[in-house]
């Protein structure tokens, strides 16, 4: 009996997990192909420091080194960061997303963003009066 | 596969870190797929004063995967099992990301015992206490850090041969494999 509670006290909170937002796609395969490719240069090397290093592998970066740029301007080995976008979608640094192409999944993003943008304007509506008549 | 070489710098980066975290990670044998995570009671919660061990098995695909982590000193808080250790924590769930660390990810554990989430429990009797009887829980989570978490003499142990110039590691090895016997570790290490 004790074998069985401790069993569901794992198992409730993943269920309930279950009615949220679906499960994240990878990012699309196009988008990642076009992504910009630099070479970590003098340049870089005197503006970010020594102690620059690819997030994933946790290695410093050496000059030469081949980095891919997401659009939120971090960077990382490509051979470092396809395992990440073939099962996800977002920079592993700051969760900025990549499209994918996974229509059900962008119909469901573009819900919430209207979602979150309803509220925004009911809670401006609220806060200030006049907002309404502008 | 998990890379092995980031994870060895990772613990090379957390024991030259002397920062006043008191977080520490160690291997538990010489492969480095299970590990044991040390943090220190939070100041000025029920766990202040306690050393919480925290057992770490490292997945095929870390760093793409999370590592797994569950207290084995038992605690009393709402979003940890007070059977099993097992903890709710989005980072060591959907909200990973390979750019965390296994400090990073104590550190939130960290946090997370100073500011419990009793709506988002793992542990239902412990989060309803925490919101109904708010006095009745500071002081049996207090007592299980009294019971559980200052019960370390392993820690103890562990310090005063790291003190006399051995690694943290091997000592913990070496009291491993002598059945937590003091002297039995020290003649081993000694032994090389
Ligand atoms: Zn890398
Ligand atoms: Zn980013």
């Amino acid at each position: 009996m004790q074998e069985l509670i401790n069993g569901l006290d794992s198992i409730i909170p993943e269920m309930l997990e279950d009615g949220g937002p679906p499960r994240v796609p990878p990012a699309s395969k196009e988008v990642v192909e076009k992504l910009p490719v630099i070479v970590f240069s003098e340049e870089l090397l005197k503006e970010l420091g020594p102690e620059a290093e690819c997030c994933i592998c946790k290695e410093n970066l050496v000059i030469g080194d081949k980095m891919q740029e997401l659009p939120c301007k971090h960077t990382f080995h490509p051979p470092c960061l396809k395992p990440w976008l073939d099962e996800h979608n977002s920079c592993p640094i700051c969760r900025h997303e990549l499209p994918t192409d996974d229509q059900k999944y962008e119909n469901w993003k573009e819900r919430e963003k209207e979602a979150e943008e309803e509220r925004k304007g009911a809670e401006n509506a609220v806060r200030g009066g006049e907002y309404m008549y502008v | 596969m998990i890379d092995f070489s980031r994870v060895q710098k990772e613990l090379q980066d957390c024991s030259r870190d002397n920062d006043s975290s008191g977080i520490r990670v160690s291997p538990k044998a010489d492969n480095l797929t299970r590990l044991t995570g040390t943090i220190p009671g939070p100041i000025g919660t029920p766990y202040e004063g306690g050393t919480f061990q925290i057992d770490i098995t490292m997945p095929e695909g870390y760093p793409f995967e999370p590592p797994k982590m569950q207290f084995s000193t038992r605690v009393w808080h709402p979003n940890i099992s007070s059977q099993s250790g097992a903890i709710c924590l989005d980072i060591l769930k959907d909200q990973w990301s390979p750019a965390l660390t296994l400090k990073t990810a104590l550190v939130s554990v960290q946090a997370l015992l100073s500011a419990p989430e009793p709506k988002d429990p793992q542990d239902a009797v412990v989060a309803e206490q925490y919101i109904k009887n708010y006095q009745v829980f500071v002081s049996t989570a207090r007592y299980w850090t009294e019971t559980f978490a200052k019960n370390s003499s392993l820690e103890e142990k562990v310090k005063k041969l790291v003190e006399m110039g051995f690694g943290d590691a091997q000592v913990r090895s070496a009291i491993e494999s002598s059945g937590g016997d003091e002297n039995l570790a020290l003649e081993k290490l000694c032994s090389g």
